[in-house]
């Protein structure tokens, strides 16, 4: 009976301190609520805190790829910079400093381009590469992108057959080329081995070789882009009567052109650096006769032959070779913006 | 009417019979490598055209293959030590060159591109005009400063070091990526983000398995084109050939110029046959819609 009364008299007092209690944490809750109203600038915080979350989700994603940039791109072409004003010297110990020495280097290669033949060779050879390719592998491509786009006969087949040497390895073909017109070609017609003739006739089989595997990324792509042209346009067009050379170079070449002039700018940056496949073909033995200027600097650093000495001159030579083609591929560039019709779809 | 399809006929014709006579003469270069590697060194001699003369057993050779397995070799100094690398261990550091390169070199530009098309940053410009500007803007003769660094940073000779190089966001899968990522509608993120999903979660489970398809056909091209490349791995990675490294070697190497041709065909035909079989089982998949656009900054 005791207990129940005290037990009464203590549940009174508990609920009365709680009802307080809780008063309390509402008043407190009201007031916290009030003070949130009075400052509207928390809802920009939880936007701002938000925002910096985002932010930090951003910079976590590409702080590695920017590092990564900041060293093999900025740091490297720093480096080349500096290695093409200096050159190694041999000390008494047999170890190697790197000393400064202007504009030697750079005298050397420019004497070189003036003075030999064979450095003219090489240019002339960078150059025809590049423009066989660009008159003939280039105009293959978008027809065969254009037979490909409108899906002619066996256009599954030919479309596979056209990426198939861009997968192979280049070893492999050239070791098959090469056999095949050294070994094969002359047993069947009894002609003398294709690479194993005058300079001229065996750049020319080269050559032969490089347009021949070199199109099929540009297919590919070139398709790819024609096959983004809506069905609607063309449909329209054949409506008003077009013809197929017109509907090709009024309305598929224009809405293509932007892929392919990005194919052409990317491949005329690649002047000096494209070896024509010879260190596949030759190995570190190519004739001179035959060498482009992406060979030559390639063979200066990697070759049995070649040491760290070779290094601050090939640096030199690159730097050369990028002042002269930068201007070139702007105003490459230039020209071929100013031909693009400006087509959207 | 029937001169336009008369037209369309006569350029399909002249088209189509100069894509048959291309696809031809290709399908005819891996025949007559195929049939060749069959032969013996005196076999080839006597005959490069036509199949082996069965009949004459001096001029045929089954073992080509195996003896291909065998002769595929460079020396390497690992540890200070010189070893023989034979050829399975050059397949197994192609395997661990092409696989890690490709995987860094398509994962790089697919993330920035997610982040730079999605994201409002201020550096989002500067990094679509970077990709631009090194396009098209040519930098010669960085090979030797490259070596340099490579090797200053302790990444030289090492499969790790050359994953790491590769992780770079620069050429045109980025523009790839970037093109199908603005094209792609963020309602998607939007949801998962009000049913409380991270920035992470978001990335991974909602936005990448969008552009998975295009992620496989950049990560095979890629795959492939690190597989058939020796220039890199041979100037890199010296002490740990890739088995391009060992057919390109082999193949000029003085010792091997006479009467080894079939070898040599054998040789190149277990270099392509890995790439062979990849390419025949993702056929549809390579040639499908890979595209870029222009490169208007």
């Amino acid at each position: 009976m005791n207990k129940s009364r005290k037990n009464k008299t203590g549940g009174r007092v508990g609920t009365f301190f709680s009802k307080i209690f809780s008063s309390v944490k509402l008043a407190l809750y009201d007031l916290k609520v009030k003070i949130y109203n009075l400052f509207p600038h928390n809802k920009r915080k939880t936007y701002k805190h938000r925002r910096v979350k985002e932010v930090i989700f951003c910079y976590a994603v590409l702080l590695l790829p920017i590092i990564q940039f900041a060293i093999m791109y900025v740091g490297v072409n720093i480096n080349t910079f500096l290695l093409a004003f200096r050159s190694y010297t041999i000390n008494t110990d047999g170890t190697a400093t790197l000393t400064w020495v202007g504009l030697l280097n750079f005298k050397t290669f420019v004497t070189e381009i003036l003075g030999q033949p064979q450095m003219g060779r090489r240019f002339l050879n960078s150059l025809l590469v590049y423009g066989v390719n660009l008159f003939v592998g280039t105009v293959l491509a978008i027809l065969f992108s254009y037979y490909v786009y409108k899906k002619f006969k066996g256009t599954e087949f030919f479309r596979v057959m056209l990426l198939l040497p861009s997968i192979c390895s280049p070893v492999v073909l050239i070791l098959i080329y090469s056999y095949i017109a050294d070994r094969f070609l002359p047993a069947v017609f009894g002609v003398k081995g294709l690479l194993a003739g005058s300079p001229w006739r065996t750049f020319i089989w080269i050559i032969v070789y490089n347009v021949f595997m070199g199109f099929g990324t540009g297919v590919l792509m070139y398709s790819n882009a024609m096959s983004r042209i809506p069905e609607s346009l063309v449909e329209s067009a054949k409506l008003d009567g077009i013809t197929p050379m017109k509907e090709f170079f009024k309305i598929t070449l224009p809405l293509a052109y932007p892929t392919i002039e990005t194919f052409l700018i990317v491949g005329l940056a690649n002047l000096f650096i494209d070896q024509a496949n010879l260190f596949t073909f030759y190995n570190q033995e190519a004739p001179i006769m035959l060498q482009t200027v992406g060979y030559y600097l390639f063979t200066q650093v990697f070759t049995e032959r070649s040491t760290m000495s070779s290094f601050p001159y090939a640096s030199a030579a690159g730097l050369t070779l990028t002042i002269i083609t930068v201007p070139i591929v702007m105003i490459a560039r230039f020209f071929l913006d100013k031909l693009d019709k400006g087509a959207e779809f | 009417m029937k001169k336009i399809k008369a037209r369309i006929s006569a350029i399909q014709l002249v088209l189509g019979f100069v894509l048959i006579a291309y696809s031809a003469v290709l399908l005819f270069l891996f025949v007559w490598a195929v049939i060749n590697s069959f032969k013996s060194g005196l076999g080839f001699d006597i005959s490069p055209v036509g199949f082996p003369n069965i009949s004459e057993p001096d001029l045929v050779d089954f073992g080509n293959y195996v003896k291909a397995f065998k002769a595929v070799r460079m020396s390497a100094t690992l540890g200070g030590k010189q070893y023989w690398i034979y050829f399975p261990e050059m397949l197994w550091n192609s395997v661990l060159y092409a696989i890690g390169c490709s995987f860094f070199a398509t994962i790089t530009p697919c993330l920035v591109a997610y982040v730079t098309s999605k994201y409002k940053l201020r550096i989002n410009k500067v990094i679509y005009t970077i990709v631009i500007v090194v396009m098209v803007t040519p930098v010669v003769g960085s090979l030797p400063s490259q070596i340099q660094m490579v090797k200053a940073i302790g990444l030289f000779d090492s499969h790790v070091g050359l994953w790491l190089t590769a992780m770079t966001f620069l050429g045109t899968y980025y523009l790839v990526f970037y093109a199908i990522f603005k094209g792609l509608s963020w309602e998607y993120a939007e949801a998962a983000f009000i049913d409380g999903a991270s920035h992470l979660t978001v990335m991974f489970r909602v936005m990448l398995p969008l552009v998975k398809n295009t992620f496989m056909v950049v990560m095979l091209l890629n795959f492939i084109a690190r597989w058939n490349d020796y220039q890199t791995s041979w100037v890199f990675l010296p002490n740990r050939p890739t088995a391009a490294v060992g057919v390109q070697y082999f193949i000029h190497a003085a010792e091997n110029k006479y009467r080894v041709i079939p070898i040599h065909l054998a040789a190149s035909m277990m270099l392509l046959t890995p790439v062979l079989i990849l390419f025949i089982i993702f056929r549809n998949k390579l040639v499908g819609n890979l595209t870029i656009g222009g490169i208007k900054g």
